[in-house]
């Protein structure tokens, strides 16, 4: 909503849309951190000149590698090996000597000022990489942009360390990179907007866990925002309020307070045991990608991760990682988070997420083709290394095993032979595991749902993984525009899927986690514990809300509101229902859009 | 000055992480390295030059070495190539 004001025009307020990645509010004075940003006028240098200019130049290489050195120190032990490799190329293309030479004939041929010749001779190199189709080569682009930034800062005299206090600022940039995010923690900034970015990128996971609000996403925004301009960046809903009017702005302020209040409010549920009112116990665990992310689990208090994505760890690389690198990942976690449980999910490729080391053809039906477990059968060999590190790793902790997209009894015969094999293997090395493993399957295709009560008898555990199964009982792809809306988890045919499942499960005595975004969804939450979910396992920065709503019902009464969903007959009937029945547990919290949008 | 030719068999090429690797072991020699491919030729010692070669699998690609350790540098280049290559093998 737009609205005149009586100041002057390139003052109004005016509201931009991004995708939100991290909640919170943030308010403050946008800082711009980007290319754009830095002027390089092109000056002709006199010929006595010509050497400081050069002098200059290799003095600012040399300071920029002490900047980045600085970082990495400070940085340190934390980082992973796909994280000091992504540090290594920096500090290799900054002390490239064909850049550097190049850049230095430069100046001396042309005649022309340091920074003008090295800002040309990047942005070539930033032009040809961007362009190259191998992702690796892409994000070298990357870091080519952001090398040229700080050099050309070093150049004029201006780093960024001394381009203002950084502190309380909103940051706006096209894309920003670890290093980046790291330095902008150090300077307490207040949140981030980007232009570009992705939601499943590296970055995104890492200001997430450093629960840093931030959007991604909004077009042009370098064009339409100045440093000094005051904004209002809303995580939670992807809207930016510049130039906000007085208004605005205390209503912007109550917010963020209130958000705060209850983000500290649900810190202090951290250290209160997963009990409902009514001392009926239920279990909160974390979903997770990367070993990293183990850290902000634990800042949540003792809650153990529900899914460990393996995808990443087969994505991030050009080659296939080795059972060494696998086993030093899942150890990690695993020993980190005892004696709490960890469940190992094995990689979940295909699909939208393509592995780098697999030739694979461009399916017409990609979620319908060769993906997760039949990838993993087809592949015995790649598939078995996987197993012997997660067998490894079990010995280590409280380690639980699950496969992906199971449609069949078949697949399930054909990995427990395949299991079988590995240990095996694993007692003629004398290599220790744990023999009893529990093993369990992921619900995400209907025929399984169909086959619950058989696939119940042959495996451990279930867990229901809602974004999957939802789009295959809907018939809809959430990627396309057109039909996305009619993706609903509230659709009383998912509900129902849902309650079948549990019904065969509990036949077996076996649990039944959610793992999901439906489990992070706090209107489903009374809902799926009504209807017997014992675990739900979300994204990190879900975990205290989603133990909070948990906390503040009784079973009896979840059982009634999950009846009730079950007689009404349209989505829209069950999620009004359900909004209902958070507002009353929750008074206030719609206001902050609290229940409108959930993280994955 | 010590000069071979080699194959380029690997999948990916020489880009990417190969570039990397090739990069780091020719800076560990003081004497110059530099790589050909069809007319073009770069620094070995540079990352962005080895990556703008572009050589992919199947391309022919002739490494040069000249002054210090210069035999030893090219026979190290060699090695490393044939690794990448035996790497992927054992993958599949």
């Amino acid at each position: 909503m737009k609205k005149k004001s009586k100041n002057k025009s390139n003052c109004q307020e005016v509201i931009l849309k991004g995708q939100p990645i991290s909640p919170g509010i943030a308010i403050g004075k946008a800082f711009i951190l980007d290319e754009d940003y830095i002027e390089t006028p092109k000056e002709r240098i006199p010929v006595h000149k010509i050497q400081d200019q050069i002098d200059k130049f290799k003095q600012a290489i040399h300071d920029t590698t002490h900047d980045l050195q600085t970082i990495i120190d400070q940085v340190g032990m934390r980082v992973s090996a796909h994280k000091r490799e992504i540090f290594d190329a920096h500090m290799m293309i900054l002390e490239d000597s064909q850049i550097i030479d190049q850049t230095i004939s430069e100046i001396k041929n042309k005649q022309i000022n340091a920074d003008y010749a090295y800002f040309n001779i990047m942005r070539n190199y930033q032009r040809a990489l961007s362009a190259s189709s191998d992702s690796y080569l892409k994000e070298r682009a990357t870091d080519i942009r952001d090398l040229k930034r700080r050099v050309i800062r070093r150049i004029q005299g201006i780093h960024r360390e001394q381009t203002g206090n950084l502190k309380d600022t909103i940051v706006i940039s096209h894309e920003l990179n670890l290093f980046d995010i790291y330095a902008l923690t150090n300077n307490k900034v207040a949140g981030i907007v980007m232009q570009g970015g992705g939601r499943t990128t590296h970055t995104t996971i890492i200001i997430r866990a450093l629960e840093l609000p931030a959007i991604i996403g909004v077009p042009r925004i370098l064009q339409k925002i100045k440093t000094d301009d005051m904004l209002v960046a809303n995580g939670l809903t992807g809207e930016i309020i510049l130039n906000p009017e007085q208004k605005t702005l205390k209503k912007c302020i109550k917010k963020r307070n209130n958000f705060k209040k209850y983000e500290q409010q649900y810190l202090r549920v951290a250290g209160v045991p997963s009990v409902t009112l009514d001392k009926n116990k239920f279990v909160v665990s974390a979903n997770i990608e990367l070993s990293d992310e183990v850290d902000s689990v634990i800042a949540h208090g003792e809650l153990g991760i529900g899914l460990f994505r393996t995808e990443y760890i087969f994505m991030s690389e050009d080659k296939l990682p080795t059972e060494e690198e696998q086993y030093e990942k899942y150890m990690t976690v695993v020993k980190k988070i005892y004696p709490l449980p960890v469940t190992i999910r094995t990689f979940d490729l295909g699909g939208d997420k393509i592995a780098p080391f697999v030739e694979t053809e461009s399916e017409k039906n990609p979620f319908l083709g060769w993906r997760a477990i039949r990838m993993c059968l087809d592949m015995p060999d790649i598939f078995k290394k996987q197993l012997r590190a997660i067998l490894r790793a079990s010995v280590l902790g409280n380690v639980k095993l699950m496969l992906p997209l199971i449609t069949s009894i078949e697949e399930i015969y054909a990995t427990k032979l395949l299991i079988e094999e590995v240990k095996t293997e694993l007692k003629s090395q004398n290599i220790d595991f744990d023999p009893h493993i529990p093993t369990g399957i992921m619900i995400e295709v209907p025929s399984a749902v169909m086959l619950a009560d058989r696939l119940a008898k042959e495996v451990d555990f279930f867990s229901i993984g809602t974004n999957d199964l939802v789009q295959y009982v809907l018939a809809v792809d959430r990627g396309n525009a057109r039909v996305a809306n009619l993706y609903n988890f509230f659709h009383p045919a998912v509900l129902r899927m849902i309650k079948s499942t549990l019904k065969a499960a509990k036949k077996q005595n076996i649990p039944v986690s959610m793992c999901g975004e439906m489990a992070g969804e706090p209107l489903a939450v009374p809902l799926l514990f009504g209807l017997g979910i014992s675990e739900f396992s979300v994204s990190p920065v879900m975990l205290l809300k989603i133990k909070q709503i948990l906390r503040s019902i009784k079973f009896f009464e979840a059982e009634k509101i999950s009846r009730h969903c079950m007689r009404l007959h349209t989505t829209d009937e069950i999620e009004r229902y359900l909004r209902g029945v958070m507002d009353k547990m929750f008074p206030r919290m719609d206001e902050d859009n609290f229940f409108k949008r959930s993280y994955k | 000055m010590v000069e071979k030719t080699i194959h380029i068999q690997n999948s990916m090429g020489l880009h990417a992480r190969p570039a990397a690797r090739f990069v780091k072991i020719a800076s560990k020699y003081p004497c110059h390295i530099e790589i050909t491919k069809d007319d073009l030729t770069v620094d070995g010692k540079s990352i962005l030059g080895v990556m703008s070669l572009a050589a992919e699998k199947g391309s022919v690609v002739t490494i040069r070495a000249d002054g210090d350790k210069e035999q030893e540098a090219v026979e190290s280049l060699i090695i490393l190539l044939n690794e990448i290559y035996d790497e992927e093998e054992i993958q599949k």
